[in-house]
């Protein structure tokens, strides 16, 4: 182990979402902060998205599931007791590097899943409490969309006017205003003109890949360069093996791996992880010690436990003549939160969010069909004619969907790597079969020639990894607390997706930037109050 | 880069093409755009990590003279469907027959009125009045 340990007064332990927020106001109310990244800053020139052979190379390189990638950078994760393809990205910017940047907030009602159905987790904080801190997220991630969607209360207005919704997306409305259903154009953290230092979106419909027209909201060019400049430090190439605890129980640093194989340790008063639903549950498990023997924080058994997907269900639909079908965002058109509040009556609770989006280029396109005669009628037919439906289930909580650490599969330094245990509950497989066959209607309302329904298609579901480490009040019950700090360590938090302590169906982003906005304020004030080590 | 790929196996997957991509319902033949030629060379080039599932494909093909034989292998079946897709769907006259002009910039004017303000489609869902459940 190299020597000499770096120091600081907050160690963030990953620079996506969460990080890159936390840096940024933590940084500019004169804190020093250190961060950890595993990955390396992303470099727009290698983007692939203005190649015409994009498509080939999205699938590995550029892929969203790092055992696609299987990049150094990334650490492999076992889904063989998982029917989802986890998503994430490890790079300065995270998974918002290759996010297709759908973007909501959770509605009041979503923080209160116990109290109104039965099931899952109240939230210890109210959609009052943190909608100030989306007002701020949206505004800093620089959202494209229409104010008024009679969906939720009335809110902050949104920075930039929507993205045009194009034939799909006015199609879709008038189909749902002859069924009577709600439908509403895009919010998309991609800017629809100038913002921030960012360009406007070009419609190329590459988001998915790394946007190349440095437009589409990431935070390695949202918050990154501004909490540079304002003191914080970032090392990229940093693996973190362990949150490294005193014998009063109070975390002391970290101690990481660089990418020549060797270690260093970091000293900090506070600690806070950002690593995603999945790194977070991983690192803390990884982080045993003799005072916590189960993992770090963990006196709740319930690190890595609660883990939510958000299982997705799909159509796509066909229609006889052409529909822009390969024009962006990629990025939803429009959305409808028809099915959205919880109707029991349904067979099941909680509900569903549905965006419209195209359809991408001819080989992902094709890739979803079959060969030969039928695929080129297939593909003749209906490429460039068609939409792209997707169908979010709101996720339950449930114990025995877990993170775990793997016996035998490791990431390139030998560290165990995470293991998924997840089973798709009846509640989300009935919510999905009951919103499919609605969107399936909602289609050929629009006048589609044909669909193709996915009940669970395993290739949009795991794009959110929510609730491994959730928040609440009560210790034996929770992992943090209100604020994100966890009732074991006083001077550990996590800002992450983890700590959902439910997932609602809406897209996580903004609600992770918010809940890390309200995380980093509260450390700010509180910070001549923080119990550190001495 | 071609020596990658040996003459067997080329011809070989110029089968699975014959097969996969015929020319139907007006797209051209996917050996009549070169998939099986430079269309290969080219995919090998961006996707080395394909190559040891695109031969087991193609044997499997050689062995078998179906496609059943390489559907039956996932990965075998994945991997000759993306050279011969990807190569196929990058050729112009492929892209030309459907009207693809490859992910092009379209700008958009932020301060166009949209149709559905202009038209009043969206004013249906703003007066059925707030749908979100109050706690």
């Amino acid at each position: 182990m190299a020597e000499a340990a770096l120091e600081a007064d907050v160690l963030i332990i990953g620079a996506g979402a969460s990080g890159g927020v936390t840096a940024r106001e933590l940084a500019a109310n004169g804190i020093d902060v250190l961060c950890l990244e595993q990955g390396e800053w992303p470099d727009p020139d290698k983007f692939v998205g203005r190649r015409e052979d994009w498509e080939v190379l999205a699938e590995k390189r550029w892929s969203p599931n790092p055992n696609d990638r299987l990049l150094e950078a990334d650490y492999p994760i076992n889904v063989d007791e998982c029917p989802m393809r986890p998503m994430l990205y490890n790079a300065v910017g995270g998974s918002t590097v290759l996010w297709t940047a759908l973007w909501h907030r959770l509605t009041p009602a979503d923080f209160r899943v116990r109290s109104m159905d039965g099931v899952g987790n109240d939230w210890p904080i109210s959609y009052d409490e943190l909608a100030p801190f989306y007002d701020r997220a949206e505004a800093d991630m620089g959202l494209s969309g229409l104010d008024g969607d009679p969906a939720w209360p009335d809110h902050a207005p949104y920075p930039l006017p929507p993205l045009p919704i194009g034939k799909l997306g006015t199609r879709f409305g008038a189909a749902m205003n002859r069924k009577g259903w709600h439908w509403w154009p895009g919010s998309n953290a991609i800017p629809s003109r100038a913002y921030k230092g960012r360009n406007a979106c070009v419609r190329r419909g590459t988001c998915m890949v790394g946007c190349p027209e440095n437009a589409k909201a990431a935070t390695n060019l949202t918050h990154w360069p501004e909490a540079i400049e304002l003191g914080a430090r970032l090392i990229t190439g940093a693996r973190v093996r362990e949150v490294t605890v005193d014998a009063q129980g109070l975390a002391t640093g970290a101690i990481y791996i660089d990418r020549s194989g060797e270690e260093h340790r970091v000293r900090a008063n506070v600690v806070v992880l950002c690593c995603n639903g999945v790194g977070t549950a991983r690192l803390m498990l990884l982080s045993r010690s003799a005072r916590f023997p189960d993992g770090l924080a963990n006196s709740s058994g319930l690190v890595g436990r609660g883990l939510m997907l958000h299982p997705t269900g799909s159509v796509v639909a066909a229609f006889d003549e052409p529909m822009d079908s390969w024009t962006g965002p990629f990025g939803q058109l429009v959305y409808s939160m028809q099915f959205y509040n919880s109707d029991p009556s349904r067979g099941f609770v909680r509900g569903s969010k549905w965006s419209l989006s195209p359809h991408g280029g001819p080989l992902s396109f094709a890739m979803g069909m079959g060969h030969g005669a039928d695929l080129q009628a297939g593909v003749a037919a209906a490429f460039n004619r068609a939409a792209f439906l997707t169908v979010f289930c709101e996720d339950l909580p449930e114990d025995h969907n877990r993170v775990e650490l793997d016996e035998e599969l490791t990431d390139s330094d030998g560290l165990p790597a995470p293991k998924l245990i997840y089973t798709v509950s009846e509640n989300s497989r009935k919510l999905l079969e009951f919103n499919v066959a609605r969107a399936c209607e909602a289609m050929t309302e629009m006048g589609a020639n044909a669909t193709w329904p996915m009940v669970v298609n395993p290739d949009c579901g795991g794009a959110h990894l929510l609730g491994s480490a959730r928040m609440g009040d009560d210790p034996a019950r929770s992992v943090v607390d209100r604020w994100g700090r966890t009732h074991d360590v006083p001077n550990l938090y996590i800002f992450d997706g983890s700590i959902f302590p439910s997932s609602g169906a809406v897209n996580p982003t903004g609600t992770i930037c918010a809940l890390a906005q309200r995380g980093a304020e509260q450390l700010v004030r509180e910070r001549r109050s923080q119990r550190t080590p001495t | 880069m071609s020596s990658r790929i040996p003459e067997a196996d080329r011809q070989a997957f110029a089968g699975i093409v014959d097969l996969a991509l015929p020319a139907a319902h007006g797209m051209p033949a996917g050996n009549a755009v070169g998939v099986a030629g430079e269309g290969l060379d080219k995919l090998i080039r961006l996707r080395p990590d394909i190559v040891p599932d695109l031969l087991r494909g193609t044997r499997l093909f050689a062995a078998a003279g179906t496609l059943d034989a390489v559907e039956a292998d996932t990965e075998a079946w994945h991997a000759v469907r993306l050279a011969a897709y990807g190569a196929y769907y990058t050729t112009p006259p492929v892209q030309a027959v459907l009207h693809y002009t490859g992910q092009i910039s379209q700008p958009i004017d932020p301060d166009e009125t949209p149709a559905y303000l202009a038209n009043g489609s969206l004013r249906q869902v703003i007066e059925r009045g707030p749908i979100w459940t109050k706690v």
